[in-house]
């Protein structure tokens, strides 16, 4: 839950006192022109950036305010998908999705590690790609990387920024197929950041449409097509 | 002139940010490198510092130490002081050439590598990925790295010693027979372990310089690839910090750079030595004395009086 969220990098205001909430099994799509702060939001929310007001609480904690052992606890139980998927570029497709699991699942022995690697790449489609460093493979297939090593540590909150920008119609129909599995199989609270209306309409139960630093409108897809907002309507004019 | 006072005041106050944001790094490596530790990717740097040093800093060694040879050797022996030439290449490798040859050579190679990496790492938010799979990405890339270059910094120093005294050996026997065995017994005689492992673990101070300045600079960066200023800062600082530091260190000691009240003095008893024997002016003597090869001279002396001392 974001509370009165205020952020700004120097003079220019980003998040202007931004409020939503997201349960659990429930997937709120985030929606807005290009600049609007969407990207900074997830990044507030995953404690990457410190607010200058308001509050950020999971699980009723304010990440804010938390010390950095505090947080890491935290995010373990958070995946987050980078635009740019932001894989290791030193390390192979199967290294940067076993990452998460050396680092926070020592209990699991090496085998094991290496067999849910594999799992979770074959989920993605990625499981012929194993040995390929990440320059070695195009940006579509590096977001589903991206979203494999998202999801290694079994989330329980899945942050999305552009998963299906720059794949192509059947790549990006795949990503939303496996997010809404996911969702109906681990029931995980997800905030996508997107500008695919089509993407939207299939994974998001709620969407928030942001303008100028606030919230414009919030509701579900046909809540927006009945909006009388002018903003609204030619945002979803556009798609 | 208002402009001029405003870009100084502007100059000061990024310094000093520069230093209190070095500072606070610092104390965050400090406090995230406490426990749990990422041996896996330490012994990764230890290889990647140290091993993968050890043949350019070898090389520069080698080159050092040919150059130091010949240019001692035509000092020396004008001076008539030709038996000194193994103890003075033996003690100016060990105590400055070397150390300071590694500091240089691996601040440019690992310092600059290091930073190249965490910056691209920062502008492609891949720190921000170890971050949000809650990793310390200061745990994981800045303390092994440093830890890494103050561990490794040794290794290629002993490296680069060996090599610039063997081939100051080989520069010498090119030009008139000398023995290896001779060379070494009359280079170190009468030195002591006390004579050398100061300036080898002194590179460990060069190590934790340039493994700090590099992972500060390559962490804080913003931009893009071209980023020019950090990396030009990073491949400067260490560079930069290391021979000063070296500079405050072999004031400290009166091994490494003559005093310069004892250069005077052994330039006077020269200028006296050469007037009487010689017939030449005590004034002219000192004039000869104060050129460049007099004074390398004074400061081979002393070194010589100072060795034996011991």
């Amino acid at each position: 839950m974001v509370e009165d969220l205020h952020k700004s990098f120097g003079s220019q205001r980003v998040l202007n006192g931004i409020s939503l909430t997201v349960r659990r099994g429930e997937t709120l799509a985030v929606l807005g022109r290009s600049g609007t702060g969407k990207s900074v939001l997830l990044r507030l929310v995953i404690g990457l950036e410190k607010p200058d007001s308001g509050s950020v609480r999971i699980y009723g904690q304010d990440i804010a305010g938390l010390a950095l052992d505090r947080l890491g606890e935290i995010r373990k139980k958070m995946g987050f998908l980078f635009q740019h998927a932001a894989l290791y570029d030193s390390l192979t497709v199967e290294q940067n999705v076993a990452f998460p699991l050396q680092h926070h699942k020592k209990e699991m022995s090496r085998s094991e590690q290496g067999n849910r690697v594999k799992e979770l790449l074959a989920e993605v489609g990625m499981g012929g790609h194993l040995e390929k460093m990440p320059s070695d493979i195009s940006g579509g297939m590096q977001k589903r990387v991206g979203l494999a090593r998202a999801l290694a540590l079994e989330p329980e909150i899945l942050l999305l920024d552009e998963p299906t920008a720059g794949l192509d119609p059947i790549s990006a129909a795949e990503v939303d197929d496996l997010v809404l599995k996911l969702q109906e199989e681990h029931h995980m609270a997800s905030i996508v950041v997107t500008h695919d209306l089509h993407s939207v309409k299939t994974i998001a139960n709620r969407l928030a449409l942001l303008n100028e630093g606030n919230v414009a409108i919030e509701g579900s897809f046909e809540e927006l097509q009945k909006s009388d907002i002018e903003f609204v309507r030619e945002f979803l004019r556009h798609p | 002139m208002y402009r001029s006072a405003k870009s100084s005041k502007g100059f000061i106050t990024e310094f000093l940010e520069w230093f209190g944001d070095l500072g606070i790094f610092s104390w965050q490596v400090v406090r995230a490198a406490v426990t749990p530790y990422e041996f896996r990717e330490l012994f990764l740097q230890l290889d990647e510092l140290g091993s993968k040093s050890v043949p350019l800093v070898a090389l520069a060694g080698a080159a050092t130490g040919v150059v130091l040879s010949l240019e001692a050797r035509y000092s020396l022996t004008r001076f008539g002081a030709k038996s000194l030439l193994p103890a003075a290449i033996a003690f100016s490798v060990i105590h400055e050439t070397g150390p300071i040859i590694t500091g240089l050579v691996v601040s440019g190679r690992a310092g600059a590598g290091i930073g190249a990496e965490l910056a691209s790492m920062k502008v492609t938010e891949q720190i921000d990925a170890i971050e949000a799979s809650a990793v310390h990405p200061y745990r994981l890339l800045a303390a092994t790295r440093i830890l890494a270059c103050i561990l490794m910094l040794p290794l290629p120093t002993l490296a680069g010693d060996a090599c610039g005294l063997f081939m100051g050996w080989v520069a010498q026997a090119m030009v008139g027979p000398l023995s290896l065995h001779q060379f070494i017994s009359s280079g170190f005689k009468g030195a002591s372990f006390n004579d050398f492992l100061p300036p080898t673990f002194k590179t460990a101070v060069f190590g934790l310089i340039i493994g700090l300045i590099a992972c500060f600079q390559g962490i804080r960066t913003q931009g893009g690839a071209a980023g020019g200023r950090p990396c030009g800062h990073k491949l400067s600082s260490p560079v930069v910090a290391v021979r000063d530091s070296r500079r405050r260190r072999a004031s400290e000691t009166h091994h490494s750079i003559l005093p310069l009240s004892a250069t005077r003095n052994w330039q006077n008893r020269y200028a006296h030595n050469r007037s009487s024997c010689d017939g030449v002016t005590p004034s002219r003597a000192r004039r000869q004395c104060a050129s460049r090869r007099g004074r390398r001279f004074a400061q081979v002396l002393w070194k010589s009086k100072g060795f034996e001392r011991h």
